[in-house]
């Protein structure tokens, strides 16, 4: 049963295709035991064996292939996809059949648990994962409670397109507005985790389109969130996408990672606080000769200026950066979410006034239940039941 | 210390009438009245005020006596004419393990708002002689604050540095963020203050929170021995350069750039200037009066 569930909230990049016709044609003349074409990516083949050995125990399986039948061309069904249509009738039948790239199954949903409403309700309303081309979304952690998005363009290197700007947003706020993530962790692929932004998009831009269009205007999405954002960054963090670690408050480095702002060789600056994050994490001589001679440093040297705060073996940095996450996420929420303002109100005021800020909202903890719950722990010496409240 | 307290004795004994002599025993029995802190002078000179935290029970924890305290015997040496430099240490376990959440515990918002909870800790930074920090052992919350608001920190091999107010439900309250962001970065503040988590001396001085480390049983020694190198100059112009140096935090570069300039323009208005300048060019050691 866990099993299904795990399947159930598998995420995967989404291809559109011509669901909607077979499903109908499907459904006209019963489910039976058909055979796609293989159609599932590389990261699938887990869920592929999977569905391989139930469907080979599924009774009067006849092998015969589903793209002959329909002449559908290429395939392009995956699990998530489908079920999100099929998952609009769980309130009225207990068994899913999902329509894979390896044939018919039935999974058998829990009866109407919590944690099949849960998934009802993500799927109904297409907030995570089902409808994020650019991106995959999903929770990681013991307890479910750190948002994790990955940046998925791997020709592009991740180069960041407006459209994945705009998907990261929408990510961003649905993990905002979910009250069990309590930290978010951004990461690339272990190749890149953003090699700049799209030059083709930018390439045949002229200024008046860039002013009036505003544009990059909402690129800084990443610096707007309240809770905290940890970047795992392996391979290449140039440009863009050195901008969008800075952005984060946590960066966290694979020994291969290089962070550069190579803009100057492409004619520009860097246009998303590369310059005004950068020369704060790592002092005016390193930014200036990186922000004027495009050069790259490599994870040490980013850590012993400052930019990063810890490096670890590329394989490691992600679920290093999910640990952090899980460790944030179990304070209480509600305090982290102070405890990052007032840090970040050293940037913006001097040190007297931040130092006020700061006390206010050090008085503003007092208001709040988690602080004397956590006081009481510790002078309790057991371990503080936050509610985030 | 007992010394002190003999001759504060000797001089009440003896000087019913006269004034004079009875501010000098205050001022020389300034050691005697603290409860939480124990008061010295330092050095070859004297030149060098000596506070240490002494609350060994409670690892030095923070409690509002002990920074009254603190805060007059700051005051204390402010007025001394003949202390150049101040040094704040406690013991070599703890150098103070945070505020006493005891007496937190139980205050509501309401309480803190209209009291001004914290209000008075910032004494150490308010101080205008210049402020050293030896760090043994745990500096954690209010005592990593402490440290941070002097001016120079000094740290023994085995400390450790750290906001773990998360932990308990709130965030730092006597200017943690603000400071710690300022000196480490903003990816490590984050880290420490989100996480609770510990740096320890070595990292603490790569990340330029700590400018330098010693053994644990030197930190203090050593601490003393810049005191006296700073209180060997002029105690007036050291009030000057601390003040241009904090300006850096408070202004814009190039409003800070003016200030600077106008301090050193007043610079030469003092005699020690004077004094210094002569010295250099006639190859002999300069004699500051600290006027």
């Amino acid at each position: 049963m866990c099993r299904e569930r795990k399947l159930l909230r598998y995420r995967n990049s989404l291809r559109p295709c011509a669901d909607q016709r077979v499903l109908k044609q499907l459904k006209s003349e019963g489910v039976g035991n058909v055979l796609f074409a293989d159609c599932l990516t590389q990261r699938d083949e887990n869920v592929k064996k999977w569905l391989q050995s139930k469907l080979k125990a599924a009774p009067g399986f006849t092998g015969q292939s589903y793209v002959d039948k329909y002449g559908l061309g290429e395939p392009c069904h995956d699990i998530q996809h489908v079920l999100k249509k099929i998952a609009v009738q769980l309130g009225k039948t207990r068994r899913v059949k999902a329509i894979t790239g390896v044939g018919v199954i039935t999974i058998t949903v829990p009866n109407y648990s919590a944690a099949a409403y849960d998934f009802i309700q993500v799927f109904r309303k297409g907030e995570l994962g089902g409808q994020f081309q650019h991106i995959i979304v999903d929770r990681k952690g013991e307890k479910q409670n750190v948002g994790f998005i990955q940046l998925n363009r791997p020709k592009a290197l991740n180069a960041l397109c407006d459209e994945l700007m705009t998907e990261m947003g929408q990510a961003l706020d649905a993990f905002e507005e979910d009250k069990q993530i309590g930290a978010i962790v951004i990461t690339g692929s272990e190749k890149a985790f953003a090699a700049g932004a799209d030059i083709k998009e930018m390439q045949n831009r002229n200024f008046q389109e860039c002013y009036a269009g505003n544009f990059l205007a909402h690129w800084n999405k990443v610096s707007l969130v309240r809770k905290p954002v940890i970047a795992a960054v392996n391979g290449f963090a140039l440009g863009g996408g050195c901008e969008l670690a800075m952005m984060c408050d946590i960066i966290y480095a694979g020994e291969k990672a290089q962070f550069a702002q190579p803009e100057i060789l492409l004619g520009t600056i860097p246009g998303a606080g590369g310059t005004q994050r950068l020369t704060r994490a790592v002092g005016k001589s390193l930014a200036m000769e990186l922000v004027l001679t495009g050069d790259r440093i490599s994870a040490q040297e980013a850590k012993l200026a400052g930019l990063v705060s810890k490096v670890y073996p590329a394989d490691q940095v992600v679920q290093e950066a999910i640990k952090c996450g899980e460790k944030i996420a179990g304070n209480s929420k509600l305090v982290c979410i102070m405890a990052k303002e007032a840090v970040n109100a050293a940037f913006e005021l001097t040190l007297a006034e931040g130092n006020r800020m700061e006390k206010r909202l050090f008085h503003a903890t007092f208001a709040t239940d988690d602080r004397k719950e956590g006081m009481t722990a510790f002078v309790e010496k057991r371990k503080a039941a936050f509610t985030d409240k | 210390m007992a010394a002190f307290c003999r001759t504060a004795a000797l001089l009440l004994q003896r000087t019913k009438t006269s004034p004079c002599a009875l501010i000098a025993a205050r001022t020389y029995s300034s050691g005697g009245q603290y409860q939480h802190i124990i008061v010295d002078r330092k050095g070859e000179k004297q030149n060098v005020g000596f506070i240490q935290l002494n609350r060994p029970k409670a690892l030095n924890a923070l409690c509002d006596g002990l920074m009254t305290e603190m805060g007059q015997a700051l005051d204390a040496f402010e007025e001394d004419k003949q202390i150049g430099a101040i040094v704040i240490t406690g013991s070599e376990k703890a150098f103070a393990a945070g505020a006493d959440i005891k007496e937190m515990q139980n205050r509501n918002f309401q309480e803190c708002y209209a009291g001004n909870f914290l209000a008075h800790w910032n004494k150490v930074s308010l101080v205008q002689k210049p402020v050293i920090a030896a760090v043994n052992g745990f500096a954690l919350g209010g005592g990593c604050e402490l440290a941070m608001m002097c001016d120079i920190i000094y740290a023994g091999e085995k400390a450790q540095f750290a906001q773990p107010e998360i932990l308990l439900g709130t965030i730092p309250g006597a200017g943690g963020t603000q400071r710690l962001t300022r000196a480490v970065g903003k990816s490590l503040a984050m880290e420490l203050v989100l996480t609770g988590d510990r740096i320890s001396a070595q990292e603490a001085k790569l990340a330029g929170l700590v400018s330098k480390v010693y053994p644990a049983d030197q930190v203090v020694q050593e601490a003393i021995k810049c005191g006296e190198k700073i209180a060997g100059n002029s105690k007036l112009v050291c009030i000057m350069a601390k003040e241009a140096v904090n300006a850096a935090f408070e202004l814009t570069l190039a409003e800070g750039n003016r200030t600077e300039k106008r301090l050193f323009h007043a610079t030469f208005a003092t005699d020690d200037r004077k004094e210094g300048m002569t010295a250099f060019v006639e190859k002999r050691k300069a004699a500051f009066t600290d006027k």
